[in-house]
């Protein structure tokens, strides 16, 4: 009878513990639920980088786009990974070429910007969307041109109405992408002279104007709109040429974005491969900070 | 025998003494257990969810739909994009694709009373208006989010669903606002 009774304890404490196993499993979805809380993509989780610049361009005398071979200079920090690896194991192929890695500093100060205004497209009003830069200093929005920003309006607020209410002190203008390829690019640079004249009519502000950034390869042979490599180089250039005669100075930032092959750093862009990550505005902001 | 039977009775209410101790613990297990699942799921009886902070909400809708280039909207620049009076929050959660590429945009707003939806409600659809004219020509493929259906009241809870499965987490939030 003993025994039975042993027994049978022996069974309900079996019973007994699994029944506490199976309570403790369902303590993980508990935790899931909070580790699951989203992560706001914010400074603290984007590569941070003290190395100085050596290949941007200097503000006053924008570098041309031949800085873009200093870059393929830069370290790759795989290689020395991949020497290993053709060495251990000889009989595999040539891997892909090795994605390089960018280098340009992420650091600045936010009051700088306390006294500037930011023109430009789609990419520029993810400078306040990340939170990077306050709205109203940013007068931005989605497919604004060189040919539409003096006639366009922000939320019903025209550009000479912003500038002329808010005093700048520096405009940065970076526009172009919305119409490479689609306009002629000697058109689009003389419309961004002709914007840059008009602020300067109203504005003592100091006016820097950006070359537009790259593409990625994808971007280039997936999308239907002729916004290739080779078509923003010339924007670029021309936009260089273009901004030389008035008083606004020109920042090559397309060369800070750009690897050797003349494309985006995978690092910089957004899954479209035409828009910024939020990395990408960090890069922004110090190069503009260190170049104005 | 007399002291056989009676060890026999004994033995068999021992037995079941603990038979119903253990079913007793089991059951108060199971229950718990459910408790439990009931809280994280948000369930029916809606005693957990109805609790359901605005920030539990978009963790949750963000933790099931991908959401691109999530940027958070945080108190300190709710103004900018979100006009609400302040004093008739009980609480709120908000996110936005940061590149400005995609239209993708939470926002959730847990007001004190309900009769406080319909003005939180109004803003909204303003603010769909808003990128539906941002977008419609910019990005065509991605209209498919802005559908007519991005704003959603339940109970006291007003949100704000753009995203690549506004079905999904509009179930996710009316679930969590029962």
């Amino acid at each position: 009878m003993l025994a039975i009774i042993c027994s049978l304890s022996v069974i309900l404490c079996g019973c007994s513990d699994a029944v506490s196993s199976s309570v403790s499993d369902s303590a993980p979805d508990t935790s899931s639920v909070t580790s699951t809380a989203p992560q706001t993509t914010h400074a603290t989780t984007l590569p941070q980088t003290t190395t100085t610049v050596t290949t941007v361009p200097v503000t006053e005398e924008p570098v041309q786009t031949e800085l873009t071979t200093e870059q393929t200079e830069q370290p790759e920090t795989q290689s020395s990974e991949y020497t290993d690896s053709a060495e251990t194991e000889p009989q595999s192929e040539p891997p892909a070429s090795q994605p390089e890695t960018p280098s340009a500093p992420t650091d600045f100060e936010e009051s700088f910007f306390d006294d500037a205004l930011f023109i430009g497209d789609s990419i520029t009003t993810g400078l306040y969307l990340y939170g990077y830069i306050d709205m109203s200093k940013v007068y931005a929005k989605m497919g604004l041109a060189p040919s539409t920003a003096l006639y366009s309006d922000v939320d019903g607020v025209t550009l000479e109405s912003k500038i002329k209410t808010d005093k700048p002190k520096k405009i940065y203008i970076m526009l172009g992408t919305n119409s490479v390829g689609y306009s002629d690019n000697d058109y689009l640079a003389s419309c961004m002279e002709e914007l840059v004249n008009s602020i300067s009519s109203i504005s003592k502000a100091k006016i820097y104007v950006l070359s537009i950034p790259p593409v990625t390869a994808y971007a280039e042979a997936s999308y239907d709109n002729y916004l290739s490599k080779s078509a923003i180089d010339e924007y670029n250039r021309l936009l260089k040429t273009a901004i030389s005669k008035t008083n606004a100075v020109f920042l090559d930032f397309h060369s800070v974005l750009t690897a050797s092959d003349g494309y985006y750093y995978e690092e910089y862009h957004e899954m479209d491969g035409i828009h910024f990550m939020g990395s990408t505005y960090q890069v922004m902001l110090s190069f503009l900070e260190k170049h104005s | 025998m007399k002291i056989n039977v009676t060890k026999k009775i004994i033995a068999g209410l021992i037995c079941a003494a603990v038979a119903i101790c253990v079913c007793g613990c089991s059951s108060g297990t199971a229950s718990d257990s459910t408790a439990s699942s009931t809280a994280e799921s948000s369930s029916d009886n809606g005693s957990v969810s109805s609790a359901a902070s605005a920030e539990e909400i978009t963790d949750k809708i963000l933790a099931e739909i991908e959401f691109p280039s999530k940027s958070e909207i945080k108190e300190d620049r709710r103004d900018d994009f979100y006009e609400v009076d302040i004093d008739k929050i009980e609480s709120y959660s908000a996110y936005i694709c940061g590149s400005g590429a995609y239209p993708d945009e939470l926002a959730v707003f847990c007001m004190k009373s309900s009769n406080d939806t319909t003005a939180v409600k109004d803003m909204l659809e303003k603010r769909v208006e808003k990128q539906t004219a941002s977008f419609k020509d910019y990005t065509p493929d991605e209209m498919y989010k802005i559908d007519g259906n991005n704003v959603v009241v339940s109970g006291n809870y007003v949100a704000l669903i753009i995203c690549s499965d506004n079905a999904k987490a509009t179930e996710i939030f009316k679930s969590l606002t029962k």
